[in-house]
């Protein structure tokens, strides 16, 4: 079954079509990816999923319920961390994360402290005093404290710091090892190439591409540099897929399409002193999509 | 209903029900001590009660004629009416109302509130609950004031509160009238201040009618338009009856103001702040 699967789902406001007929399956036990500029629809599309929002047209399904008629009981298995944190700043963190914890049924309690101390928070203090990146770590034990199925987080590394980051990716990888459900919101491409089993891609409220990020790392260029020996020349026919974007000195810098082993045979026939072969670079990707559509827009 | 909202929705504010309480309580301390101390020159009162302008001022406050009816009881009611009680009562009202639904959705709370496990209409009884909580014992606090008074003052007296307590009802049933407008306006937009601003703009309206129809006969037909008209103290008071009739037209305002109020809620789209 799909953690989550979007049926034509549509969201209009008055005139601004924020979401476009999103057809949007994520699998079970997955890390997943949601990618987009600012105004894609990322948030409009979280925000249906929880029943924030009332479709305009299609429907979502969450854990196998429809995200505005079941909300209630969904929601019970459901995470979320909204994209700008914000709490009641006259409580305490501890205050806080006890009203939401009361709201559910009062069974986080152990949870909580954990989260507490795995994320270093002090909660005996008020969050009018927390500093933004405090407010997030009390966001993330708000999502993560009860144990839900699914995790929904829009842009959840805002404003951690790096230890904080890796801190919460391992803890987003031990979510999915136990067959529970990551959906996160990103603009930050390398953490979602870092952590993600699968992407998709928004772009003006259309979903453009959703593919797992393994097969959209074969369709990423890599950067290449080639050093000749001095003096020697490389053989005149490059294989398709290398482009040569700069040439001086016996150098070639350039990018690679396609899987390493052709390009690795080319260069074994080539007189070359060094090579650097860049990871495959999904920024670059994503980027292409991005232009790609805005071309299609213009 | 969620007990986790409704203690919540109280204790955030507890400080204002407190404050606002005690202000009352004073408020209606002050007025028998006034009045104690005016009644021991009563002929000086009638003098001042019978200027044109006065009398009318006080018919619009008290709904009937005061002057040649002047007991400590009658004069009391004037601590059942007094524009201060209203301001202390709708404030409290008006801002507890607000905050439980604009002001989480400006405060951007609401997205938290919001996906609890729990539906919109548990939220808005849960809150509505706290609020009506709020309205009540605000309501019975002016008739705790004037006892207090006479425990403490007993030549304010002799108060027939078997007379008073009608007003106890129906002064809840207005407060809970303001309440239900509040928790519709706070439905319907998603900032506290426009919120406020909505259920004042309703209450000015109201109070503007009530007035203006005490001094342009041309207007009293419009009279049944402003809450004021379903809350006369003094009437009541002589007739020492309860009001059905009002109070079935406060809370049956209430009732569709708060209906429309979970309809509108229950449906809307929670924005992004």
């Amino acid at each position: 079954m799909d953690a989550v699967a979007t049926y034509g789902l549509t969201k209009h406001y008055g005139a601004h079509v924020a979401l476009c007929g999103l057809d949007l399956r994520v699998p079970t036990g997955r890390l997943f990816g949601f990618l987009g500029p600012n105004g894609a629809g990322k948030t409009t599309a979280l925000r249906l999923l929880l029943g924030l929002l009332r479709p305009t047209g299609g429907r979502a399904e969450v854990l196998g319920r429809d995200a505005w008629r079941d909300g209630p009981t969904l929601r019970a298995e459901v995470g979320y961390l909204p994209g700008d944190v914000r709490f009641y700043h006259w409580l305490t963190g501890r205050q806080t994360l006890a009203f939401f914890d009361a709201a559910r049924g009062g069974r986080a309690a152990g949870e909580l402290n954990r989260l507490a101390e795995r994320l270093a928070l002090d909660l005996d203090r008020k969050v009018r005093d927390y500093s933004r990146g405090m407010k997030q770590k009390l966001g993330l034990i708000a999502a993560l404290m009860h144990r839900p199925r699914l995790l929904i987080l829009d842009e959840p590394t805002t404003s951690l710091d790096p230890l904080m980051r890796e801190a919460l990716y391992a803890e987003l990888r031990a979510i999915v090892a136990e067959d529970r459900t990551v959906l996160f919101s990103s603009h930050t491409l390398a953490e979602v190439e870092s952590l993600c089993d699968e992407v998709a891609i928004l772009r003006g409220g259309r979903l453009i591409e959703q593919e797992r990020v393994s097969v959209l790392r074969e369709r990423a260029v890599r950067r290449v540099e080639i050093r000749f020996q001095p003096g020697a020349r490389p053989a005149p026919s490059r294989p398709a897929g290398f482009e040569v974007l700069g040439e001086a000195d016996a150098q070639w810098r350039g990018t690679w399409t396609g899987p390493a082993d052709r390009l690795l045979a080319w260069l074994a026939s080539c007189p070359v002193q060094d090579v650097t072969i860049a990871p495959p670079d999904l920024e670059d990707l994503f980027l292409a999509y991005y232009a790609e559509q805005e071309g299609r827009d213009l | 209903m969620s007990r986790a909202i409704f203690c919540k929705t109280l204790r955030d504010s507890w400080l204002l029900i407190g404050a606002l309480i005690l202000a009352v309580l004073v408020l209606e301390l002050g007025i028998l001590r006034m009045l104690l101390e005016t009644g021991e020159n009563l002929e000086h009162l009638r003098t001042w009660l019978e200027l044109p302008l006065v009398r009318d001022l006080l018919q619009i406050v008290l709904g009937a004629d005061l002057v040649g009816d002047l007991t400590p009881t009658t004069m009391a009611t004037f601590g059942l009416a007094h524009p201060l009680l209203y301001a202390f009562a709708w404030i409290l009202l008006i801002a507890m109302s607000s905050a439980a639904i604009a002001g989480e959705i400006d405060w951007g709370t609401a997205d938290w509130l919001l996906t609890l496990p729990v539906s919109r209409a548990t939220v808005y009884f849960s809150t509505s609950a706290a609020c009506l909580l709020a309205a009540v014992v605000i309501g019975c606090a002016p008739l705790v004031g004037l006892w207090l008074g006479v425990q403490l003052w007993p030549r304010a007296g002799p108060l027939d509160f078997g007379r008073l307590w009608p007003l106890t009802p129906n002064f809840v049933a207005l407060n809970v009238c303001v309440a239900g407008l509040a928790l519709l306006a706070s439905s319907l937009v998603a900032r506290r201040g426009k919120a406020v601003g909505l259920v004042l703009a309703c209450l000015l309206v109201s109070d503007l009618v009530n007035i203006l129809t005490q001094f342009w006969a041309v207007l009293r037909p419009i009279k049944f338009l402003g809450f004021l008209h379903y809350y006369r103290p003094l009437p009541v008071v002589r007739s020492g009856e309860l009001p059905w009739a009002n109070i079935a037209i406060l809370l049956g305002v209430a009732a569709i103001a708060w209906l429309a109020g979970l309809r509108c809620f229950c449906r809307r789209d929670i924005p992004a702040m």
